[in-house]
């Protein structure tokens, strides 16, 4: 009887086992680090463009003929939460990851992708990034080095800045734009003043005093979203009214909404992704994204980016024809003019797989695209 | 250069006016429960997201009729935070209810992201432009909140001294077993305290909104200020926590003057803590004495 017990007994482990191994042997698992607490809140926009895009995968017959499936964890915007994030996808098998999407947190967890042997497609655009010796690195957005730079040559070039004012954040982010603006500035013999503002800072009377009292005639802006409706208004506010350049953050739908028309109009920005961008592969990958997710849901940088970022990993998956990591990296490194929605991407010998920018303006508060600026 | 000083000067005591209207709800919590709440920003943010999120934009209401109805939706909420939390606690370790009211911030936080989204939001036109004084800027926003800092101030002030109920709240502060051997109704009191200090936490969040949009920090920086603010006036002092904000708001924006700009939070923070070395009762704070 005992004998036909544990008989039985091993039978139902076997069959309550055998569905679960049966769907991790169906999929392939990415792994997803998104801001979903915390602020600035672009993780949801990350999680449904990547959703898309494996949808979409999945669709069309998924990846080495096996479904793809996100393991989307919450970084938050620190550190820490992002190392635990990172462990634990690690653990859970993921052969890929994408995002985060800021410098700050790519910093902090890219030690862990490089012991692992897992690639990483983030997001953040600080140089620093590019400085690491870490071959599982691969930047899905164009660096601040040809951001910033593209920022600062067009203030220099087409608008005449003699001595230029840097408003930027204090984290990695603003510090890399700055640290980049700067070279350029020194090396093209244009006066400049940097300051600086923490992201969480309520008040920016002190910098922007600072700027006026320097005789700028022209400011160049490096900082997350969070920080615009206030630098924006003060600005306006105290009179620093001069042409104005800023990182992406500006083009971002979420951002424009905070804002006023008279705080930003005229001011330039480079970006990676215009959803006014007459492209027809940007049109219709907001067309495909307002259907799935209602035409009330905005369209934005984070969602075009990471969307790609998913189709060039499953691409690269394909391409490898496994799910061996280093086989993976292997392949992202042969990607070829991959087409993606912020730019076509190939890798570099640092892992740089976008190599243009655009250039757009502000007007009633709507980006409207100027120029596309190639490495 | 007078020019940029007094600028300074100016926009730092509009600041400092945020600070004590932070210090003053914070106060009156502390006196009443004998708590510090740590979910204060979130309520500062709570009643920002009622008045844009529900009232503005899904209801439809008018600015006037929208700060009523997120008036009264967070009166409401804090006589419940008030009988479920507060109360409950008030007898447990600090410790209990310091982590208690930091969890309740948390709860509020990802409730107000699960039920308004991640985006932030703001009102257009509200309170928006500046209004000069000679050379001198000061955002129309900051007026209003000068104004309504001083509203409160006056209707705190004759509630308190003029009112049975708010004569009944300074018996409590003072000393809440010899309140009840007299006959006073503790629990309601507290009850009416709280719901003071979250219709005030709710003022501020609409005030801020043309200053820094709606979002989830948007509390974060003014809290921290607000007890700083509350500890430099003299903790337990109303107008201490108005005249505690005005302080570390100049002081935060000449020091930042001064100094790299990045340090103009270290400067109003090693100012606290300089003031609690050397003069821990604050600036209207009375000296405490232990028999």
């Amino acid at each position: 009887m005992k004998k036909w017990l544990s008989l039985l007994l091993a039978a139902l482990m076997i069959l309550s086992l055998s569905p679960a191994a049966l769907a991790e042997d169906d999929t392939v698992k990415i792994g997803l680090m998104a801001t979903l607490t915390g602020y600035p809140l672009n993780g949801e926009h990350m999680v449904k463009g990547c959703q898309m895009a494996a949808d979409e995968i999945n669709a069309a017959g998924g990846v080495l003929g096996k479904a793809l499936v996100l393991d989307v964890q919450d970084c938050s915007n620190t550190t820490d939460i992002g190392i635990n994030a990172m462990n634990l996808m690690i653990s859970n098998g993921v052969v890929g990851v994408v995002g985060p999407h800021y410098s700050t947190q790519c910093l902090a967890v890219e030690p862990l992708i490089g012991a692992a042997h897992v690639p990483m497609l983030f997001g953040g655009t600080s140089p620093k990034l590019a400085e690491i010796d870490n071959p599982y690195l691969f930047r899905i957005r164009a660096s601040d080095t040809m951001q910033a730079a593209a920022a600062a040559k067009y203030l220099v070039e087409q608008q005449g800045a003699k001595n230029v004012a840097i408003l930027h954040g204090s984290d990695d982010f603003g510090t890399g734009g700055m640290q980049v603006a700067a070279k350029y500035f020194e090396a093209n013999g244009v006066a400049f003043t940097a300051q600086s503002f923490n992201n969480d800072d309520t008040d920016v009377t002190t910098q922007i005093l600072k700027c006026i009292s320097a005789g700028c005639d022209s400011v160049l802006i490096w900082a997350t979203e969070a920080a615009y409706p206030i630098v924006a208004r003060q600005m306006y506010e105290l009179g620093l009214i001069v042409p104005t350049i800023t990182n992406p953050s500006l083009a971002v739908d979420s951002c424009l909404a905070q804002l006023e028309t008279e705080w930003v109009d005229g001011w330039y920005c480079v970006t990676d992704f215009l959803t006014s961008n007459t492209q027809e592969k940007v049109q219709n990958f907001i067309a495909r994204y307002t259907e799935k997710y209602g035409a009330d849901e905005s369209v934005d940088l984070h969602c075009a980016a990471y969307y790609s970022a998913v189709c060039v990993l499953a691409d690269a998956i394909n391409r490898a024809g496994s799910t061996d990591t280093e086989a993976i990296r292997e392949a992202l490194m042969a990607t070829d003019n991959f087409e993606g929605m912020v730019g076509n991407m190939q890798p570099n010998e640092k892992g740089e797989m976008i190599h243009e920018i655009i250039l757009a303006q502000c007007k009633d508060l709507k980006v409207s695209y100027i120029d596309t600026i190639a490495e | 250069m007078v020019r940029i000083v007094l600028q300074l000067v100016i926009s730092g005591i509009a600041m400092g006016f945020v600070y004590g209207l932070v210090g003053i709800e914070y106060t009156l919590i502390w006196n009443s429960t004998g708590l510090l709440n740590f979910s204060h920003e979130r309520i500062i943010m709570l009643g920002a997201y009622v008045f844009v999120g529900s009232m503005i934009t899904k209801i439809g209401m008018g600015v006037i009729p929208g700060i009523a109805g997120a008036l009264l939706f967070i009166a409401l909420f804090a006589v419940l935070v008030a009988l479920v939390i507060f109360i409950p606690l008030r007898n447990m370790s600090r410790m209990c209810a310091i982590m208690a009211t930091v969890m309740l911030g948390n709860i509020i936080n990802e409730g107000v992201r699960l039920y308004y989204g991640p985006e932030a939001m703001t009102v257009k036109g509200f309170l928006n432009g500046i209004v000069r004084i000679g050379s001198l800027v000061v955002a129309k926003a900051y007026v209003a909140i000068i104004i309504a800092a001083f509203v409160i101030l006056g209707l705190l002030t004759f509630f308190m001294k003029k009112t049975k109920t708010g004569k009944a709240m300074r018996c409590v502060s003072s000393n809440k077993t010899a309140s009840a051997l007299m006959g006073i109704d503790v629990q309601q009191n507290m009850v009416i305290t709280i719901m003071i200090s979250f219709l005030i936490c709710c003022v501020i969040g609409v005030m801020v909104i043309p200053l820094y949009s709606v979002n989830q920090s948007m509390a974060s920086m003014i809290s921290l200020k607000g007890f700083a603010a509350g500890v430099i006036g003299g903790f337990g002092s109303l107008p201490g926590a108005i005249v505690g904000g005005l302080i570390v708001g100049v002081i935060e924006n000449i020091g930042g003057m001064i100094f790299p700009s990045t340090f103009k939070d270290v400067v109003a923070f090693v100012f606290l803590i300089l003031m609690l070395l050397l003069r821990p009762s604050g600036v209207m704070g009375k000296k405490s004495v232990t028999k």
